[in-house]
């Protein structure tokens, strides 16, 4: 009897193995099509007929995007809806706190779209979320899904590079757009693909304003604390590169995410530190939670910022209510801060809606949103934006479409600034600039706050860089 | 305590199946009163199994135990310490990790939970001296001899004031100088009108101090008796004790 | 040398501070890693829910001080510890207790998969609760400043010449100890523990003497789990805490009954010990500073993998 079960067992795998491995491999074919150009000529001379070759690339078939708008799914009411895929963490290893204000943002977009009738006035947006956890095989398997079985007209969102970067691999693989909203790896962008765009900054920028603030601060050594990711790994080198261009040395301290105990690290750094001349910093690049049990371990173990030392806090920090509760001792952390702040919206109609909804959805009087809650709104605007200028559903069109905003007077005025894109397909990126600003948003805010006072508020702390934005100096302990 | 103030062991056709194999195919005994009953067998008899059910290590296929009126082959083996069965192991099995004075204290609390420490430590001081293992009270069971082992699982027992007790062989392994404790041992337990049932392969000593002889053989008693119309049991002899005629006479064959 | 270890290293202030930080640390690892060699050498069984009774201890003490600040922090870690003890009785006398008693078929197998789903249960159980996002509890005492030149305080740390040590650790390693100094006062002075210790050494001849291995049982996994959840209460103001927060704990004390000797009381102390100063030795020696805090958990690791190959038993290990 045993004998038995086991041959069983032994043919269902063998017959398992035999149709995983004659499934069709998705192949993307390039197809040479020519154009046959037929024109009577009336022979007086030789000419050279040119023939026109255009090179279409076939994209992989299981996108079941509607193509026009008579195709729309409809809702419940009978309505036709377009749907658009969100993919964001929304559990750990992934920072649940981003995830989260993405998913109020992305929400109150959609209240704000579907309340002036929808798209072009006729159809409604319907938003899908994923949760990718920040992890690479989630994002890949929600790009996926989202594309391929819930028929998404295009992807807007993600917080995690590692995640964003499979998820535009899946995008360009079927042809679908992709606004990324909170995603800095370089390759994001670099990649060039015609179906992605990002509204973030790239590392790259960061890195620069990271480092031209140290160099501002009279900085000459940097301990670079950062996430063992995707994100933090080539962040944290292109930060050392950049400090090392204005002549600031620096260590890199790679951490995973989700550690508890920094002791030892802190230690570590102190006894650094310790032995430096001039002023030193700390920049904390670990994103989410785990940013937390860092900083508040560096006060514990005599890492504060001090006269000669300047800490910059992870950008989380702008969740005050929570980095207080997390970091009671975090008085006088600076912290960068992408995007706007209360000042730079003051005359932007469409900033102050979406902040008060933000506020109200919170239910937070002081929640000033976060960068990436910003970003979230306006990579889903950006979208319907590209629709409504295009008319059409079609990703070429609204490639085309989100490419005509090209420059500042070219714009479309999103909730943290003027979009933009300079180079893509009708503009590629010329040599000396670097290949990330293909489809790259160029003005995302790159500021620098301070708290200064215990359980401040973020919208109390003051913007000590750059110049241009500058409402207070650096203030000593 | 025993009914009437007379213990009463009642065995009920117990049969005790491993699988295939029958280890003890209907065995009914009873014992009233106090008694020094001899359990002898050849190897493989059944006289640890019998010995596990009684103490609720194993539980019957079928069949009953019962002990001062009480059905007893359904209770757990530490409700049945408690009703007044002591035992010990072929194997010794003290607290390895524990001293000798702690191995001694343990069960103690379970019997008299009101005793004071001091009062218990005297009882146990008693026990061990009799024993001769008093001066080995603080040393770790563990790094104990084998015989002493005995001995002092011997006296960790009776801190449980037991009515019945069932020595599985205490005798085996152990110097003869410690034989002799041990064969005092089971003469003042039986003075103190304990019920003994003895387990052992040294018929010298079973011979000499049971009152009564019960010989198990696959599973079955073959003959229930004092010792010296056992000893002459026909059956007995073939089974047990006439192994080596037997032996001779293959080899007188073999010739 | 610099290949080897980081330069810093040559400097004994700087190893003192390590090894001191690890056997704070540590204590508290050997607290936890004793209630899960409890559990072993008792019910046989190795429990896959022990960091969620430290997850639970944490967030019991958080409850408790957010919704009553005047309570004082050691009231909410005896509570914390009431409560761990009441889940782990009432869990194993639903769930194990069966197994004890002889009524499953596999019962290895079967204590695997129970206390794996106690710990997705909790886990999960906690999450609703609680919410993702991290809590921290302040510390629980500030120290006075006092300043005797060698030793001197601030209100958050102590200062034993240069080195800082930080005074929320100081009390979780405080009162950690004093909770192992119980329990082993517990374990090897008192009538219950000895019975417990008779149990664990042999289960049937525990039995014959009329000790009942099933309380027993109750009372083993009960205390293992409070000796998690203490383990939390008092790490609860020193790291932010999230209901994922006992799968590392978890983790870490698996590597120390196994480094110490499973169903050993003393290899759970100095496993305990010895894996905080490995780590923090190895996190803060590591030549190369990229690395060093990513392979935080890999130094305990290597350690445990290196006493295993030359003492398979761990080392305080019964003999197999």
């Amino acid at each position: 009897m045993k004998g038995r079960k086991v041959w069983v067992v032994f043919l269902v795998a063998l017959l398992a193995l035999l149709v995983a491995a004659c499934q069709p491999k998705e192949v993307v074919k390039t197809v040479v099509v020519t154009k046959e150009v037929k024109e009577e000529v009336v022979v007086t001379k030789e000419v050279e007929v040119v023939k026109t070759v255009e090179v279409e690339v076939e994209k992989a078939k299981g996108a079941c995007a509607p193509q026009s708008f008579d195709e729309l799914p409809k809702d419940k009411d009978g309505n036709p809806i377009i749907k658009i895929g969100v993919p964001i963490p929304l559990s750990a290893p992934g920072s649940v706190t981003g995830g989260q204000a993405m998913q109020i943002a992305a929400n109150i977009a959609v209240d704000h779209i579907n309340s002036k009738g929808g798209v072009m006035g006729k159809y409604k947006v319907d938003v899908v979320f994923y949760d990718t956890s920040g992890l690479p095989e989630r994002g890949r398997a929600g790009a996926e899904y989202l594309i391929t079985q819930e028929c998404v007209n295009a992807i807007a969102g993600e917080y995690h590079s590692a995640a964003g970067l499979q998820e535009k691999e899946v995008a360009h693989k079927y042809g679908i757009l992709a606004v990324f909203a909170e995603t800095w790896n370089d390759k994001i962008t670099a990649a060039q693909y015609p179906e992605v765009f990002r509204i973030a900054p790239a590392s790259s920028m960061v890195a620069e304003a990271d480092a031209k603030f140290f160099k501002d601060m009279g900085v000459q050594w940097v301990a670079i604390v950062a996430e063992n990711t995707d994100y933090g790994v080539p962040a944290s080198e292109a930060t050392k590169e950049r400090l090392a261009k204005y002549g600031i040395e620096s260590e890199i301290y790679l951490a995973e995410q989700g550690t508890p105990d920094f002791a030892a690290l802190v230690s570590r750094i102190v006894e650094a530190v310790q032995n430096k001349e001039g002023k030193k910093g700390v920049l904390v690049l670990i994103t989410g939670e785990t940013s937390y049990n860092f900083e508040q371990q560096a006060v514990d173990g005599g890492l504060a910022p001090a006269e000669d030392l300047i800490f910059v806090a992870n950008q989380v920090a702008a969740n005050h209510a929570e980095f207080w509760a997390n970091v009671p001792d975090g008085n006088y952390m600076a912290f960068r801060r992408v995007g706007v702040v209360p000042a730079l919206t003051a005359d932007n109609p469409v900033a102050q809606k979406f902040i008060e909804d933000y506020k109200k959805a919170t239910k937070d009087p002081d929640r000033f949103p976060e960068s990436y809650a910003f970003e979230m709104y306006d990579s889903l605007m950006l979208v319907v934006a590209a629709i409504e200028k295009a008319q059409s559903l079609k990703t070429e069109d609204l490639i085309k479409a989100l490419e005509s905003f090209n420059s500042r007077e070219n714009g479309y005025q999103g909730a943290q600034g003027i979009y933009y894109f300079l180079y893509g397909t009708q503009n590629p990126v010329p040599e000396g600039v670097p290949e990330w600003m293909w489809h790259q948003w160029p003005d995302p805010a790159i500021l620098f706050l301070q708290y200064t006072e215990q359980g401040q508020s973020v919208n109390d702390a003051c913007v000590i860089w750059p110049d241009a934005y500058k409402t207070c100096d650096y203030q000593y302990p | 305590m025993s009914r009437n103030g007379v213990l009463e062991l009642e065995i009920r056709n117990v049969v005790k199946n491993f699988g295939g194999l029958q280890a003890l195919k209907g065995v009914s005994l009873t014992i009233r009163g106090s008694q020094l009953v001899g359990l002898i067998g050849p190897n493989g008899a059944g006289k640890t199994t019998l010995t596990n059910i009684i103490t609720g290590l194993l539980k019957p296929t079928s069949g009953e135990v019962w002990f001062n009126g009480e059905r007893i082959d359904t209770l757990r083996p530490y409700h049945i310490a408690r009703r007044g069965i002591g035992r010990t192991f072929q194997v010794t099995r003290a607290f390895r990790r524990m001293t000798v004075l702690e191995n001694m204290l343990t069960p103690g609390i379970v019997k008299h939970p009101y005793m004071s420490r001091a009062e218990l430590e005297k009882k146990a001081m008693e026990i061990m001296k009799f024993l001769t293992i008093d001066h080995l009270r603080f040393e770790r069971a563990g790094s104990l001899s084998g015989g002493q082992q005995k001995l002092l699982e011997l006296a960790r027992l009776l801190m449980l004031d037991p009515d019945l007790i069932i020595l599985d062989e205490p005798f085996a392994g152990v110097h003869p100088k410690l034989q002799r404790t041990i064969y005092n041992y089971i003469k003042r337990v039986r003075e103190q009108g304990k019920a003994i049932i003895l387990i052992s392969h040294d018929m010298e000593s079973i011979f000499t101090l049971s009152e009564r002889l019960v010989v198990l053989n696959f599973g079955e008693i073959i003959a229930d008796g004092p010792p010296e119309e056992v000893k002459n049991d026909p059956a007995v002899i073939e089974a047990y004790l006439g192994r080596d005629e037997e032996e001779e006479e293959d080899l007188r064959q073999a010739y | 040398m610099e290949w080897l270890i980081a330069e810093a290293c040559g400097s004994f202030p700087y190893l003192l501070r390590l090894i001191l930080e690890g056997l704070l640390i540590g204590v508290i690892y050997s607290l936890m890693a004793l209630g899960l060699t409890l559990i072993f050498s008792v019910l046989n069984i190795v429990s896959f829910s022990h960091g969620e009774f430290y997850m639970i201890g944490g967030y019991v003490v958080y409850t408790v001080l957010h919704h009553f600040k005047q309570v004082p922090g050691l009231v909410a870690v005896f509570l914390a510890a009431v409560v761990t003890f009441l889940i782990g009785a009432v869990f194993e006398r639903l769930f194990l207790q069966p197994m004890a008693k002889g009524q499953v078929d596999r019962p290895n197998e079967y204590a695997i998969l129970v206390t794996f789903g106690l710990a997705f249960v909790l886990q999960f159980v906690m999450l609703g609760l609680m919410g993702p996002f991290p809590k921290k509890v302040p510390r629980f005492f500030s120290f006075p400043e006092i300043d005797l030149g060698f030793l001197r305080t601030t209100r958050t740390t102590l200062f034993l010449g240069k080195i800082p040590l930080p005074g929320s650790r100081i009390f979780a390693a405080i009162i950690a100890l004093i909770a192992l100094g119980a329990m082993l006062y517990f374990m090897y002075r008192t009538w219950t523990g000895w019975a417990l210790q008779a149990v664990s050494q042999d289960r049937n001849a525990a039995a014959v003497v009329g000790i009942n291995p099933l309380n027993m049982n109750t009372l083993a996994f009960a205390l293992g789990g409070m000796l998690a959840g203490l383990a939390g209460a008092v790490l609860v103001s020193v790291f932010s805490w999230v209901p994922w927060v006992g799968v590392p704990a978890s983790a870490k004390s698996f590597v120390i009954i196994v480094l110490g000797g499973m169903g050993s009381i003393p290899g759970s102390l100095v496993g305990g010990l010895i894996l905080g100063v490995v780590e923090s030795l190895g996190t803060g020696c590591w030549p190369n500073p990229a690395t060093a805090q990513a392979y935080r958990d890999v130094f305990g690791l290597v350690i445990f993998a290196l006493v295993l190959l030359v003492k398979p038993t761990g080392l305080f290990g019964r003999k197999l």
